[in-house]
């Protein structure tokens, strides 16, 4: 009877087993592809991996755009019973620091769903998550920091809501920055918290390009304050200024005022986010007398000691008259630059076929795109010969008839002064991609020669002489040597020109003999004073002393400087520098740290220097000496200030003791 | 049959019990890899942000430790003042120093 009883106890598990085995198999085997199918809907969800974005750094690895993981945090309100909306309010109140009343008023909007935090920190959102509310969704909503707000802002660009590039380099290359999304198929459970990831199914994102531009920070802090500065001095509307290596086309800084800061950028207008340097055009004015030079030297139709009527300051020439600010009877045709003459340079032109001038003019890169990697570029305009009248010409060689772009002038003027050759301007150096290599590496594009090298040379010359000699004094500088030219430009407006509103401008280049920038000042209708030689040149001279003070060495490395004006100024620090190709550049001689004045003819203070220091200034003014002691000087015989006479010897008593450091600041 | 079925009972129950074993650690296996998982993407997560704060934190660090940064907190803060303006630079051959140095050595000689 047992064993009856266990027979069929027995054949019940096997029947029941059997029963579940083609369950099993039914829906295992028969309906498994169909069963997956529902399943893979209802629980699992194709989710975008975001990629993070690359970042942007200066020339000299100064970070200056990245970004910040931020979330976005949103309420489903089906999913938030109403007697629990206080509770919730109440801890988004304690993390946030904000107002229990502000998240109620949130809640009772109507909506499946409210968004009750944007841009939230994630350490934030973390305190949230791990509350376990069920109705909160976090996403991922990352920021872009531009860490020194508003530098460089028309170079940088800004992102916007959807978190793409707008604008500058965050729009040109946005594909480089915005790097590959991943995915992941995610299995959620009804209350949508993660069951799991299915490993083979996930794409990883791949981060964007890190970009390595050629800006430099501290050299476009110097510009973008200085414009600042001179904006305010001479009350303008606008400024520009653009600092390049004429050498390679490389972008050293790039600014506009009004500018505006990429963090907010919603706060500001079409106008203060354009980037003026390359989307507005204007007449150069004098500055484009250069130009016009450049063409006459290289096609042997002048050369600068030749004497040319100008007319005392007033020539009628096609029935129209042409002033010069500066009246004069006559000038050799440097100093028609130095002077800045519109009747001198108009009177030249004349001397080029329509044909033959407009060939140069575009071969500068006038009237065509630089191909800058900048957003909203605009062409300039520059007008065919054939449709010239028969004053354009002359009007041209000084500037008026034509409309250039501020990045144009630059690059034209960068061509002038470094053997002829007229370069892409540049604004990335390379980028690098997130495991650390360089994917691509900008080498300088020649786009053409246009000038020889002995017409560039010329000009440089010449143009160093306007800053010595003529309309660019107040450019000129006690540091470095300085070559440049000045423009004072009528500003066009509804076919004629604006009473009044001028655009002053300037043009330079340093150090002289061997430049390593070209910068370019304009500012846009200055109220107290219209002439480039009393707005722009100034702010030259002034973003020029702070750039070379603040890194001498970028400038005398390459060659052997030397300092002009030696004998006009008080030396508190005499530097031994000298050429690379002699000497290792770290192997410096020695450096003299406490005041000594070396005026005309009088005797330095040499009273507390090392013995070294003191031979060394003595041996430079030439005088005789006599040492007695070793050490530092404590006395001389010839007092400080005194008249040197030639042959007399001067004693010095020296002694042992120690130097104290030299106070910098 | 009394001697035959004890063993197939025990046989069958040993199975069911071998088969209820595995299919447990099946399931515990699968619920421990979704812990992990769950786990890795949190670390992910917490990796990404924390890279992200080292960027951030090496921004500031660059931003205050610039030298206007520290030339204008020693100039304003400190009331320190820069000595560049009288700055003279002039650059010598190494001939010329070469010849300076062996002058000097034999004044001293």
């Amino acid at each position: 009877m047992i064993n009856s009883r266990s027979l069929i106890v027995v054949i019940l598990v096997i029947l029941f087993f059997i029963g579940l085995t083609v369950k099993l198999v039914d829906i295992q085997i028969i309906k498994s592809e169909e069963l997956k199918y529902y399943a893979k809907r209802q629980q699992t969800k194709l989710e975008t991996v975001p990629a993070e974005r690359g970042l942007i750094y200066d020339r000299n690895g100064v970070l200056l755009v990245h970004n910040r993981n931020d979330v976005t945090i949103y309420i489903d309100l089906r999913m938030l019973p109403v007697k629990k909306r206080e509770d919730v309010a109440n801890k988004f109140s304690k993390i946030f620091g904000k107002s229990k009343k502000y998240y109620l008023a949130l809640l009772k909007q109507s909506g499946k769903t409210i968004c009750i935090e944007k841009k939230a920190p994630q350490e934030k959102a973390r305190l949230i998550s791990e509350l376990k509310m069920n109705a909160v969704v976090i996403t991922e909503d990352p920021t872009c920091i531009y860490q020194y707000g508003s530098l460089a802002s028309h170079v940088l660009g800004y992102v916007n809501n959807e978190y793409v590039g707008v604008n500058g380099i965050a729009k040109t290359f946005e594909d480089e920055l915005d790097g590959e999304n991943g995915a992941r198929l995610v299995e959620r459970n009804a209350l949508g918290d993660l069951i799991t990831i299915s490993e083979e199914e996930t794409i990883q994102p791949v981060t964007g390009n890190n970009i390595v531009l050629t800006i430099d920070k501290t050299f476009q802090s110097i510009l973008e304050e200085e414009l600042r500065d001179g904006l305010k001095k001479y009350k303008g509307l606008t400024a520009t200024g653009i600092i390049m290596d004429p050498n390679n086309g490389e972008i050293l800084a790039l600014a506009n005022l009004d500018d505006y800061d990429p963090n907010l950028y919603w706060k500001f207008s079409d106008f203060q986010r354009r980037n003026r340097a390359v989307t507005d055009t204007y007449e150069p004015g004098s500055t484009f007398k250069a130009i016009t030079l450049a063409a006459l030297l290289n096609e042997k139709a002048c050369y600068e000691t030749e004497v040319l009527n100008v007319e005392n300051g007033t020539y009628k020439f096609r029935n129209t008259f042409i002033r010069d600010t500066y009246p004069n009877d006559r000038l050799t045709v440097k100093e028609v630059i130095e002077e800045s003459s519109n009747i001198g340079i108009a009177k030249l032109i004349q001397r080029l076929s329509d044909e033959n001038f407009y060939k140069y003019v575009r071969d500068f890169g006038f009237g065509n795109y630089t191909s800058i990697t900048l957003p909203g570029e605009v062409k300039g305009t520059l007008i065919n010969p054939g449709e010239w009248s028969k004053l354009t010409k002359t009007f041209m060689s000084f500037g008026y008839g034509l409309a250039v772009t501020p990045i144009q002038l630059t690059a034209a003027f960068s061509s002038l002064i470094n053997g002829g050759t007229l370069y892409k301007p540049q604004l990335v150096k390379k980028q690098i991609n997130w495991l650390g290599k360089v994917v691509y590496e900008n080498e300088p594009v020649e786009i053409r020669k246009v000038i020889s090298r002995e017409t560039s040379q010329r000009i440089k010359n010449i143009l160093k002489s306007a800053v010595e000699n003529g309309t660019g004094k107040s450019a000129d500088s006690e540091l470095i040597s300085v070559g440049g030219k000045t423009g004072t430009s009528k500003i066009a407006k509804d076919g004629g020109y604006a009473t009044g509103k001028y655009n002053s401008s300037f043009i330079g280049f340093f150090p002289a003999d061997n430049p390593q920038m070209v910068c370019l000042v304009l500012i846009d209708s200055p109220e107290l004073e219209k002439y480039g030689s009393k707005v722009a040149a100034p702010i030259f001279k002034n973003i020029t002393d702070r750039i070379v003070q603040s890194n001498p060495g970028y400038f005398f490395k390459n060659e052997n400087h030397r300092h002009k004006k030696t004998e006009e100024n008080q030396i508190s620090e005499v530097k031994i520098i000298y050429s690379e190709n002699h000497v290792d550049k770290n192997d410096e001689a020695f450096v003299l740290t406490s005041n000594t004045e070396i005026t005309n003819g009088r005797m330095p203070d040499l009273r507390g220097k090392t013995l070294k220091e003191a031979l060394f200034i003595l041996n430079e003014i030439g005088m005789k000496y006599n040492i007695k002691g070793n050490g530092i000087v404590n006395s001389q015989s010839i007092k400080p200030g005194e008249q040197i006479v030639h042959n007399k010897v001067c004693v010095l008593n020296c002694s042992q003791s120690e130097i104290n450091g030299a106070n910098v600041y | 049959m009394k001697k035959s079925a004890k063993p197939l009972i025990v046989a069958l129950l040993l199975m069911l019990l071998i088969v209820t074993t595995l299919i447990l650690f099946v399931i515990g296996t699968r619920f421990k890899y979704e812990e992990l998982i769950r786990e890795k993407i949190g670390i992910e997560v917490e990796l990404r942000a924390e890279q992200t704060k080292r960027t951030n934190l090496f921004a500031e660090y660059q931003m205050v430790s610039a030298e206007n940064i520290i030339v204008q907190s020693a100039k304003q803060d400190l009331g320190m003042i820069q000595d560049y303006e009288t700055i003279n630079k002039i650059s010598i051959e190494k001939l010329q120093i070469d010849q300076l140095n062996q002058m000097l050595s034999e004044k001293y000689d």
